[in-house]
């Protein structure tokens, strides 16, 4: 049964208009991989609150932002990381950064096809002993590119220049840090939609670490 | 079988004719009855180096007449980084290759990346359970030898048997002899010490003595190998020249003096 609230987009699917409102902001560092999300949570024109995590850890060094439908968000969030782990215990190892983002892209694509689909934008961030670190960007039509740095939603529009200019090879997390900060204050000054606080996370060798918490 | 007018004597006579069920003594005879058919199949041989893994076969050759085909009835490469020798009836060696084959490209389709050597056996083996538990079929009357490399484990040789069983070895065999090719090669084989060529020799060796025919000549072989070539896994079947090769070495060791 189709959601009564949102309206049609492309294709004619259950397209949300709040997806797009999301901010989802990841970039490569030296060695870890920083994924950034606005804690907000809002319905139609109201902001439920303003504390809420949107990225999920996924595995030990895997991380997950989302920016969508939020019961999509608990549900398919949850699928994936049961599914990993169902892996994992199957095999004796986790399933590398690189396989999961296209076995993810997989689930996105038939939910496309079948029906149910999956009204959310991704950014997988990941660390893996001898590729290091990575970051794969998936979108709800289930898009999968694998990237150095990049933004989902309207907020995209003042981020990416941001990372243009500012991402490079080799990034410390402070140096890191300060970019996301300007890609804060780029959305804070020029976004119609406020959004206070940001969730920031980061995924590197230890595994997945809390940089800023949501409602911070 | 029912209205069959001679009576079957023996109890566990009784328990054969149903593939899913227990015979008293806790034995499935359908199993059996399939490795018994395997043990009169030409024998395959796999041993694991630290430079890749080889596979050999001894062909049953039936007759003259037959055109000799390009594609061989023993050795199948399953994906790029994975290949099998089998042993028992070819026809249903032929199901569950293309089972495997199947296997490892949805694997690849899902994930981009090739299937661990080990889940494509699970795979494999247990399709064949299944055949041991339900749907009143007969099991696979095929054992299958797997050679692979992934980067989890890197090289890999796995054994399975129609009942669904598998194991991961240094050296094994499947097919007719082989308890002399597991004595021979428990005798030969130096673990962590193999070369690539060490197995190759080692292979047509054990071959050469198990062999029905006194004469063992290299069209009835079958070798292969999974080895890295320019950096990534390949499967490569041998010309019947290094084949020959490899025979007139051992036949030369061999008439030298025995070990």
């Amino acid at each position: 049964a189709r959601p009564l609230r949102s309206g049609r987009g492309a294709f004619g699917c259950r397209r949300g208009a709040m997806a797009q409102i999301e901010a989802v902001v990841g970039l490569v560092g030296k060695d870890f991989t920083m994924l950034m999300c606005d804690s907000n949570m809002p319905e139609s024109v109201l902001i439920r609150r303003q504390d809420y995590d949107k990225i999920t850890k996924l595995a030990p060094h895997k991380l997950l932002a989302m920016g969508g439908d939020h019961a999509d968000m608990v549900q398919f969030g949850e699928y994936i990381e049961k599914n990993l782990t169902l892996y994992e215990l199957r095999n004796g190892f986790p399933l590398s950064t690189h396989a999961a983002a296209n076995y993810l892209r997989g689930e996105v694509a038939r939910g496309l096809r079948e029906g149910g689909m999956v009204v959310l934008d991704f950014l997988l961030g990941g660390y893996d002993e001898g590729a290091g670190p990575s970051l794969y960007f998936l979108d709800y039509l289930a898009a999968l590119h694998k990237v150095d740095k990049v933004a989902h939603g309207y907020p995209a529009m003042f981020v990416t220049p941001v990372l243009d200019r500012e991402w490079k090879a080799g990034l410390s997390e402070a140096e890191a840090l300060t970019i996301m900060d300007h890609c804060i204050a780029a959305i804070q000054k020029r976004f119609l939609v406020t959004m206070p606080s940001f969730t920031i996370k980061v995924v590197d060798k230890d595994g997945v670490r809390v940089v800023r918490a949501p409602g911070a | 079988h029912r209205s069959s007018p001679r009576r079957r004597r023996s109890m566990s006579r009784r328990y054969d004719s149903r593939t899913t069920i227990f015979s008293p003594e806790g034995r499935l005879y359908q199993v059996e009855y399939a490795m018994e058919a395997i043990s009169h199949a030409g024998t395959a041989v796999g041993i694991l180096s630290s430079e890749g893994v080889v596979l050999a076969a001894e062909k049953k050759l039936t007759s003259k007449l037959l055109e000799p085909s390009k594609s061989s009835e023993k050795m199948y490469m399953i994906d790029e980084h994975v290949a099998c020798a089998v042993a028992g009836i070819t026809a249903d060696a032929n199901i569950l290759v293309n089972y495997a084959r199947q296997a490892a490209q949805r694997y690849q389709y899902t994930y981009q990346e090739p299937m661990p050597v080990e889940q494509l056996v699970q795979a494999l083996c247990d399709t064949k359970q299944g055949y041991t538990q339900y749907g009143g079929l007969r099991p696979f009357g095929v054992s299958v030898l797997y050679a692979g490399w992934d980067k989890q484990h890197g090289y890999q040789l796995y054994c399975s048997d129609p009942s669904g069983n598998y194991g991961g070895w240094m050296a094994t065999s499947i097919g007719a002899s082989t308890q002399a090719a597991q004595s021979i090669m428990k005798q030969d084989y130096k673990a962590g010490e193999m070369t690539l060529k060490d197995a190759l020799q080692l292979a047509v060796k054990v071959l050469a003595k198990t062999c029905d025919s006194t004469s063992l000549t290299a069209d009835k072989l079958d070798i292969a190998t999974v080895t890295m070539r320019d950096g990534h896994v390949s499967y490569t079947p041998l010309p019947e020249a290094s084949t020959q090769k490899l025979l007139d070495a051992v036949q030369a060791e061999a008439s030298t003096g025995d070990a």
